[in-house]
């Protein structure tokens, strides 16, 4: 197993420059050395195994910002341990982009400072809103596929780039429902990545479960998305709760059909990171990196050979 | 282009929906799933109450627990971005509701139970304070004391830092004194119960004075010899030192 050097990664880091209509963002990029590689989501049921000696090293890690920020004693103390352990990638939950209410520039403040401090590579958000009156659901409702919603989040999401002062990498949701929508969800995602200049998170089982629930074929759905904007994966696994029915609970190992929809897309894909999320169930971690593994194969299948195919 | 008032009436809708378990009129819904929403949020904030708060969850049993939560989401809101302060807003809630609810009627200490998991939790988590510049060496009548900033006393109605819930009645309602304190070395949040003396010496203590000021101060208006507070004193300052609260000394 390859042992991750953060000093290391952070040498072989390049400046990374976006200019979006005429905002121009700057930083370190860990990507070089992220592309291909598949990390995991760090989790306080296994944070502290993980930091052990002898524990598996992932390339990557990834945990949600809101979960860490604005805390101090022994939670701290693991961030810290880990962050000098591992290059971090960051994927919000309160951002709540799609949200009628206004951004909470507090909360974008604290953000900032956060991903400044451990110099996280990556921030990414869900393409949801969670927060309405000024009351957290703390989940990710479903926006009504709109174009007055489109407007609004593209409005928003430049709002966010231009302050954090790096891209914002937005994530297709899986849903349960449509509410009220106007055009495809292809559609939606799309027009909102080309407009806004934000990158694209694709979740390959969201797409998968999104299919299943409502009747689409996933292939299709991915062919229709800016896959030039791709820049990061998440692979997960989910629970079938009824006939016609899936929740993407991060409950259960990723099925075969995820597997095959992930390989089939990396066809399409240069090399980015992937990473694998678990957050309920969470079993034994080499059973985690086992399921690890069996993703950054199909990318060294992918992205390795073809490469090497190419020179 | 702002929100049309269709689409911010179907996201409020939505959202209600989810918080109060209402029937709304939601546009474009597929029958029979919109109450997954409703069922996932709420297992959010079932689980973290019930995390922040476990001898409440015990005392009031699973299902009176989970009305209690249902009534806070909502009549409540959650106001912060960040899930872990949530037991905060329901604390806040339940304050307000205090002299309404039944429970309190049955468990008049209930309130101060809350709170106390609720210091836990927020001690627990809450952001490093710097730590003073301190001597290690000196003495505890004579030097300053330094105590961890990462400390306070709070004052409880009803002894739920002492005994177990179900053994405390109305009869035990007096005043109680407790230095809550988040100790250096695993970060874990350690509990004195203090008398309404020793409550007055640690208030000092926060002020950086030596215990023999404070027991001059204390003699005085106790009427109590200075020696014997001395030596009544100085073992649980030897033990706070032991602790890691008192971290040493200034000049």
């Amino acid at each position: 197993m390859e042992k991750v050097n953060v000093a290391k990664a952070n040498a072989e880091a390049c400046k990374f420059y976006v200019n979006l209509e005429g905002h121009e963002f700057h930083g370190l990029f860990l990507y070089p050395y992220m592309k291909g590689k598949v990390g995991l989501g760090f989790r306080r049921d296994f944070a502290e195994e993980l930091l052990k000696e002898n524990a598996f090293q992932p390339p990557f890690i990834e945990f949600a910002p809101e979960n860490w920020m604005r805390i101090g004693g022994h939670w701290k103390q693991i961030l810290d341990e880990a962050s000098e352990k591992f290059p971090i990638v960051c994927h919000g939950l309160s951002l709540s982009i799609g949200s009628p209410d206004p951004l909470d520039w507090d909360f974008l403040r604290d953000l900032k400072l956060f991903l400044d401090t451990y110099n996280v590579q990556l921030y990414s958000e869900h393409l949801s809103y969670s927060q309405t009156n000024n009351a957290h659901l703390y989940d990710l409702l479903p926006i009504p596929f709109t174009s007055d919603a489109i407007s609004h989040i593209v409005n928003r999401i430049k709002q966010v780039q231009d302050f954090l002062e790096r891209p914002l990498v937005i994530e297709n949701v899986s849903y349960y429902t449509p509410v009220a929508a106007e055009m495809s969800e292809a559609h939606f995602i799309s027009t909102i990545v080309k407009e806004s200049g934000c990158q694209l998170l694709l979740d390959v089982n969201n797409v998968y479960v999104n299919a299943f629930n409502h009747n689409y074929n996933a292939q299709e759905f991915i062919r229709r998305l800016p896959l030039e904007s791709v820049a990061y994966i998440h692979m997960a696994g989910h629970e079938q709760v009824a006939e016609d029915l899936i929740i993407d609970t991060h409950g259960r190992p990723i099925i075969d059909p995820v597997f095959e929809l992930f390989d089939w897309t990396l066809n399409r894909l240069q090399p980015i990171p992937v990473l694998l999320e678990r957050d309920f169930n969470i079993p034994e971690l080499s059973e985690l990196e086992n399921e690890r593994l069996k993703l950054q194969r199909i990318c060294d299948n992918k992205w390795i050979k073809s490469d090497a195919l190419n020179a | 282009m702002p929100l049309t008032p269709k689409t911010l009436d179907n996201q409020l809708k939505l959202a209600d929906y989810c918080r109060t378990g209402e029937t709304q009129d939601i546009e474009g819904l597929t029958p029979n799933r919109v109450h997954h929403y409703r069922r996932l949020i709420f297992n959010i904030a079932l689980d973290t109450l019930s995390t922040a708060f476990p001898i409440t969850l015990k005392l009031l049993g699973q299902e009176q627990w989970e009305m209690v939560i249902e009534k806070f989401y909502a009549e409540s809101k959650c106001t912060s971005p960040y899930v872990w302060k949530m037991p905060e807003d329901f604390y806040e809630f339940f304050k307000t509701q205090a002299s309404q609810s039944p429970l309190i009627k049955v468990y008049p200490f209930l309130f101060d139970l809350l709170y106390f998991e609720l210091v836990e939790l927020n001690m627990y988590m809450m952001e490093d304070e710097i730590l003073p510049h301190c001597n290690k060496e000196g003495h505890l009548e004579q030097d300053k004391i330094v105590v961890h900033p990462e400390s306070k006393v709070i004052l409880l109605e009803y002894p739920v830092h002492i005994k177990a819930p179900e053994t405390i009645t109305a009869n035990d309602k007096g005043q109680y004194y407790c230095l809550c304190f988040r100790e250096p070395t695993e970060r874990k949040i350690l509990f004195f119960d203090l008398s309404a003396y020793l409550a007055f010496v640690i208030e000092q203590l926060f002020q950086k004075r030596d215990l023999n000021s404070i027991t001059e101060e204390a003699s005085a208006s106790l009427g109590v010899d200075k020696k014997t507070l001395v030596q009544n004193t100085l073992p649980f300052l030897e033990n706070l030192v032991s602790k890691g609260f008192i971290m040493g000394y200034s000049s």
